[in-house]
């Protein structure tokens, strides 16, 4: 009985490994055929696209059909983007350059590359000059109507703050007021900006870093994948650290939406193939960046429901963009004819990004309104400062007079942007931080260096009059008014050092739109005009008053 | 983080040479250009027709937005009309600065010229001599915008050494050393150009 009990046992775990046998071979089946179903796809696209070229290049063809017939890849990327672009003794190197060579091989052409920069690589493509853009490009909404993007992606990152360690910031909210470096062109600027954060903008990540390394910023925001390794370093480890992020954007390669479907296409399966097979991973981990996005993707790309034709298609395979969409200004469509009919006439492509956006024209609107409250605040506190000062000079009394001379000494003897930081910072150290204290600081401290001037040049109406008798401050500012008019100007002209603190005037307003968009000049171009403009308009009113204390002493 | 701040004064004293090297500068540039501007201004009516407005406009433009325009200029990696040549902070500076030097030397030499009757550069360049030097001084103060956009000289360097402060008292001690040291400097200035003022006046 015993002896056939154990035979019994035995045929039934027999019985199991055979069923557990049967359906791994059933399970893994299907799995075949869905690897098999990747390559001949990739396989019947590519035959079909040579079979359209195989009598010569039709001067029409699609962008497939080109990169076979000319049998080159021509591929735009970045520079100064380690580790995943960058250039070494003229030779692009990093992970995309060699994620172009792998691509390459496996279409069975030769890649060639062409640098490009955040603010020229989709008028770049959009042009035809390259035929796929593998340079950092976030895939975002508002970017999917300028190029069509390859899905899967190949990398994700997120836009990070780093500072000092022994700070503590937990939000953009606390970084009012403070300096922040961040490169142009990165849409998560706006959410800094929007909390009357400075930027001082820089054209590269290096760029970044180095002015950190230099102290220029207290912080800096970029992608985690750019800062990691710097966080990491022997020089900041411990010493910066990482505060917050904002939400992560998938990177795409992205080809032209007119002529690149079936390139698109074809770059679509190479990139879910690379996946699959870990080759993206093994890429990522041999230039040390995070891991977490690409083991996701291939634990996702190797498994049953994903790892097929059908997988490109599913929602649960391959990630959307970020959503970057800004609403447009009501006036947009004026703006776009404005655009238009300037291309077509001067070939001149205009860039009017501060009229595109909703939130880049409340930022203007802002702006302008904090210049003109700055205008008037920073008159009236150069008139006060003046009369201060010009008494204080003029007094009989020895004490008051030595302190108001040392005092106009000293403010005239400094420079504005010193005296704007210095005020800044007495009163976010007495009072909480506040974006109005900033503003008054400012002005204060703009009246105190053109009242100094102002104030001297009055004492000295005061001394040279005095001569005759007694002369009343009001009869000195009369007589010195040509130079009161002249420090009245020149308060107007030193509003933008405002900026500095955080106040986001024109110069800072534009500095902080120029920061997500990737056209400067026109920005500049703009706010040069408008200071010339507001500077003109102060003189007229100045001149307007000139005349009539003139008359009235006449 | 540990400092010391004796090494940080030292340091904003050491790099107001930056400040001085961009002063003279914009001073030797005013005195080109701007001796240039007035030869023509003063010889043409025409030519004086046409720059009074674009220096009335020129002097409404505040420095520190020429800067920053002059920064923006050109394309990020092809740099200025695609020659790789990039604006760097000193040269934003240094331009920004020379339209005031240029057009302040100009109006002067025009004037002293219709004065005297004579366009003689050489001449004026004695007599104008006090003027320049305080115009001088006011681009020394200027060179401090700088500091804005990350040029090293000493107002920068304080604002490095403020970056990596904690303690409020040492960041305005450090702030308030910089304040003083332009300060000594306007000082001495002045009693620079009372002491030529006074030669001057005693050799006329």
């Amino acid at each position: 009985m015993s002896v056939s009990l154990e035979v019994r046992q035995s045929f039934w775990r027999f019985k199991w490994l055979v069923l557990c046998f049967l359906i791994a071979c059933l399970g893994a089946a299907p799995v075949r055929a869905q690897d098999g179903g990747l390559e001949d796809e990739l396989s019947r696209l590519l035959q079909r696209g040579k079979a359209d070229v195989a009598n010569g290049c039709p001067p029409d063809a699609d962008a497939l059909a080109r990169v076979l017939c000319t049998g080159k890849l021509r591929v735009g990327m970045r520079v100064g983007y380690a580790p995943f672009s960058y250039s070494e003794a003229g030779v692009l190197k990093g992970i995309e350059p060699e994620l172009a060579q792998i691509i390459g091989s496996r279409i069975g052409v030769s890649v060639e590359p062409t640098v490009t920069t955040p603010a020229n690589r989709l008028p770049i493509l959009g042009d035809g000059k390259v035929d796929v853009l593998l340079a950092t490009l976030g895939h975002t909404t508002s970017r999917d109507g300028q190029a069509s993007f390859v899905r899967p992606h190949y990398y994700s990152s997120r836009s990070v703050v780093i500072g000092p360690a022994e700070s503590a910031v937990d939000g953009p909210e606390r970084l009012q007021g403070e300096t922040v470096c961040v490169t142009t062109g990165n849409w998560t600027n706006q959410l800094l900006a929007q909390n009357n954060v400075r930027l001082v903008l820089v054209n590269a990540p290096a760029d970044l870093i180095e002015f950190m390394r230099m102290k220029v910023c207290r912080y800096g925001m970029q992608d985690d994948v750019v800062l990691s390794p710097f966080l990491q370093s022997d020089e900041f480890r411990g010493k910066l650290v990482e505060y917050f992020g904002f939400s992560a954007v998938p990177w795409g390669m992205a080809t032209r939406i007119s002529d690149g479907a079936r390139l698109n296409r074809v770059l679509s399966i190479v990139m879910a193939i690379l996946h699959r097979d870990g080759v993206l991973a093994q890429l990522g981990s041999k230039f040390s960046v995070p891991l977490s996005f690409l083991d996701e993707q291939k634990t996702l790309w190797s498994g049953k429901g994903c790892n097929s034709v059908e997988g490109l298609k599913s929602d649960k395979c391959i990630l959307g963009p970020a959503n970057s969409t800004v609403s447009p200004t009501t006036f947009r469509p004026f703006v776009d004819r404005v655009k238009g009919w300037v291309e077509a006439t001067t070939g001149y492509k205009l860039s009017l990004p501060m009229f595109e956006t909703q939130v880049a024209y409340e930022m203007l609107i802002k702006g302008v309104y904090i210049t003109a409250s700055l205008v008037v605040g920073c008159a009236l506190a150069t008139l006060l400062f003046t009369v201060m000062f010009a008494a204080a000079v003029s007094s009989r009394r020895r004490l008051v007079r030595a302190v108001g001379k040392a005092t106009v000494a000293l403010a005239m003897g400094c420079p504005v942007l010193l005296l704007v930081i210095f005020a800044n910072l007495i009163t976010m150290t007495i009072l909480p931080p506040d974006f109005v204290l900033r503003l008054i600081s400012s002005m204060v401290a703009i009246g105190i260096y053109n009242g100094a001037f102002a104030g001297a040049a009055v004492a000295d109406a005061i001394k040279t009059a005095s001569v005759q008798g007694r002369v009343s401050i009001k009869a000195g500012v009369v007589a010195a008014w040509p130079e009161v008019t002249a420090f009245l100007i020149n308060s107007a002209k030193g509003i933008p050092n405002a900026s500095v603190v955080g106040v986001p005037e024109m110069a800072g307003a534009l500095n902080d739109i120029a920061s997500i968009s990737t056209d400067r000049v026109s920005l500049y171009v703009l706010l040069l005009m408008s200071y010339v403009a507001l500077v003109s308009m102060v003189v007229a009113i100045a001149g307007y008053f000139k005349k009539k204390l003139t008359t009235e002493v006449v | 983080m540990s400092y010391n701040l004796f090494e940080i004064f030292k340091a904003i004293v050491i790099s107001s040479h930056l400040n001085w090297y961009m002063a003279v500068q914009i001073i030797v540039i005013g005195y080109i250009i701007g001796g240039m501007l007035a030869v023509i201004r003063y010889n043409s009516k025409l030519a004086s027709a046409f720059l009074t407005p674009v220096f009335a406009i020129l002097r409404y433009a505040p420095s520190f937005v020429v800067m920053f325009f002059l920064l923006a200029l050109g394309d990020v990696e092809k740099g200025l009309f695609n020659t790789g040549f990039r604006i760097n902070g000193i040269l934003a500076v240094v331009i920004s600065c020379s339209v005031y030097s240029t057009i302040f030397i100009s109006d002067l030499t025009v004037a002293n010229f219709h004065k005297r009757n004579s366009a003689n550069l050489i001449r004026q360049f004695s007599e104008n001599f006090p003027a320049v030097l305080r115009c001088f001084f006011i681009c020394f103060l200027s060179t401090a915008a700088g500091a804005a956009v990350g040029v090293p000289e000493a107002l920068g360097t304080a604002l490095r050494a403020v970056n990596s402060m904690t303690a409020t008292g040492d960041r305005v001690l450090v702030l308030g050393f910089v304040a003083v040291f332009f300060a000594a400097s306007m000082q001495v200035c002045n009693w620079f150009i009372s002491i030529i003022e006074r030669r001057l006046a005693g050799t006329r």
